[in-house]
């Protein structure tokens, strides 16, 4: 790379409209000067910002500190309904509130905002004691990846009665891009149920729950499945034939009933396609 | 998938700004509205319930496409990712009007959320200038900037808004959103005259108007202090200072922007309906001036 002389960098930093060097510095430590201020109320009101009187107004620089914390706190709330109901709404705002300081967003998007939440939750000692917050935070922050996630059609449930059976052990079947397997050891659909009014399908009673999140049309579904079915449906989403599914998950599971697994996956219409392998 | 839809083209009507709470009104009862706008970064996800009923509105509606995102007004680079995905929905829904705001929201990475003032300095003009060619270049269409509502007063400031505004069009070709509640709130809250700056503002550039809420406040100092709050209808000076707006400008799509107390759909189609009345009458009030001179008024 060729040498560039100091003066050539001043010229691409003016960008050739004439203004001094130090004007430009001393703008972008305005907006620094401002910025800092706006999450952290200890910082000092940024110079030459003021009311109809020529001082800095507390009150006036408060407005847009209100409207950044009020608004990603209120995005947070939107994103995470269940969290927010489970520990109050005060208490929320507080945690919001923490997690936005630590967190703030990287882009726009605000439906994109949060992902790192649960695992703030999880690492929050204040909600040791409520350590399934945490899982409720991954339902939800998958719940909306599946909301906005790519459309697609699933295939029929009676797709297999199309298939020659002497290749079924062969087919692959390809996932719609807007689904989620969650694991978890608390009854999340349970909870589910009760802060976001939405019902959760074919719950299996233990614990430990796996949930299938995903949206075969407009609307998000939840399935719970048990454990068999979930390793079953994970083989096959990883890209596995039937036939190498259903060998490794009865080597597991001794009761694997391959028929119910399918007929439990197909009703969900987690799948876009069902191909035999050639 | 996008076969019959209407025309892009906004009418010199009122319109509101379209959520989620009236998506089911709206497509059931195909009320008479001018158009809708949407925030651009409301939509961009790939998929899902948001997209359904945004195309089935745009069947029968026009949009207008409204940014909040970009940190146009910011002294960092403009984020290129998000600049791609305001493309995406420009050119998924083909708005009538693209529009963002005088205002920054992005610094260092940190994205805050809120339509934040700048000073109006050589610098800071230069920076827009350059943001909104960027963009522009990149949508590969005309944008409109909007002047924002403020809460403070930069003492480094050597431009009036007016003026800085009309320099970013001279020098970009961009067109003008101007926005009347903001004009209300920025000049009560510095002690300026709202009429003034209507009175100065470049209308001949001006595309697009909006309308809408403010909360009242006061400083320390006991002086008014406006919040740009979107939470209620538009005050009874707003809708006075919009006839004047009209009277200068002309007919304009306005939109009426209620973003939080989200009203029922009959109260919102109301203030939109009251953009249409003053529309109207600045319309006849012309029509009988021209008649009155003489004028040929075609249709008449
Ligand atoms: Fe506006």
């Amino acid at each position: 790379m060729s040498q560039v002389s100091d003066s050539t960098k001043e010229k691409i930093a003016l960008k050739g409209f004439g203004v001094p060097l130090q004007d430009l510095q001393s703008n972008m430590q305005g907006f620094d000067m401002f910025s800092d201020g706006l999450m952290n109320p200890a910082v000092p009101l940024p110079d030459g910002v003021v009311g109809r009187d020529g001082h800095p107004s507390e009150k006036r620089f408060g407005v847009y500190r209100n409207n950044v914390m009020a608004s990603l706190i209120d995005a947070m709330a939107a994103n995470f309904p269940a969290v927010h109901d489970l520990v109050g709404r005060d208490y929320f705002r507080a945690l919001a509130a923490e997690f936005v300081r630590k967190h703030p967003p990287e882009q726009p998007v605000l439906s994109e905002f949060g992902g790192k939440f649960s695992e703030f939750i999880g690492a929050f000692p204040p909600l040791a004691d409520y350590p399934y917050l945490k899982d409720v935070a991954v339902l939800e922050w998958a719940w909306l990846r599946v909301y906005h996630g790519p459309n697609a059609t699933p295939v029929a449930p009676d797709v297999l009665s199309k298939i020659d059976p002497a290749k079924l052990g062969d087919a692959m079947f390809t996932p719609i891009p807007a689904h989620r397997l969650i694991y978890s050891r608390f009854p999340l659909s349970e909870i589910w149920k009760q802060n976001r009014s939405e019902d959760v399908e074919g719950v299996t009673p233990e614990a430990d729950q796996v949930i299938l999140i995903c949206r075969p049309d407009m609307d998000v579904t939840l399935t719970g499945l048990a454990q068999d079915v979930a390793a079953f449906a994970d083989l096959l989403f990883f890209g596995k034939t039937l036939g190498e599914a259903a060998e490794a998950v009865s080597s597991s599971y001794k009761f694997f009933d391959l028929s119910q697994a399918l007929g439990c996956l197909l009703s969900a219409r987690v799948f876009a396609s069902v191909d035999v392998k050639a | 998938m996008c076969a019959q839809r209407v025309n892009a083209k906004l009418p010199a009507r009122g319109g509101v700004g379209l959520k989620a709470d009236h998506y089911h009104s709206i497509l059931n009862d195909k009320p008479d509205m001018g158009f809708f706008e949407i925030h651009a970064e409301n939509y961009m996800g790939a998929g899902g319930p948001p997209h359904g009923y945004l195309e089935a509105i745009r069947r029968d509606y026009p949009i207008s496409l409204h940014g909040v995102g970009l940190s146009i007004g910011g002294a960092d680079p403009l984020n290129k990712e998000h600049i791609s995905r305001v493309k995406d929905v420009a050119d998924r829904y083909d708005p009538g009007l693209f529009s963002e705001h005088l205002a920054w929201s992005t610094h260092d990475t940190e994205y805050f959320n809120d339509l934040l003032p700048l000073p109006y300095t050589e610098v800071t003009l230069q920076q827009v200038v350059d943001h909104i060619d960027e963009v522009q270049t990149f949508l590969g269409r005309q944008m409109l900037l909007e002047n924002p509502s403020a809460y403070v007063i930069f003492k480094e400031s050597t431009y009036e808004e007016t003026e800085f505004l009309r320099e970013i069009v001279k020098r970009t070709g961009c067109g003008l959103l101007l926005d009347v509640n903001n004009v209300f709130v920025s000049a009560t809250n510095s002690g300026g005259s709202p009429e003034d700056y209507v009175d100065r503002f470049p209308v001949e550039h001006v595309q697009e108007i909006h309308l809408g809420g403010h909360a009242p406040e006061t400083d320390e100092l006991g002086y008014p202090l406006l919040i740009d709050a979107h939470d209620r209808k538009v005050a009874d000076p707003v809708w006075a200072l919009y006839a004047r707006t009209i009277d200068r400008a002309g007919p304009q799509p306005t939109l009426i922007e209620w973003d939080a107390n989200i009203p029922t759909w009959e109260i919102l189609a109301y203030e939109a309906e009251q953009a249409d009345v003053v529309i109207q009458s600045h319309i006849e009030t012309q029509a009988q001036a021209s008649q009155k001179r003489g004028d040929h008024v075609p249709g008449v």
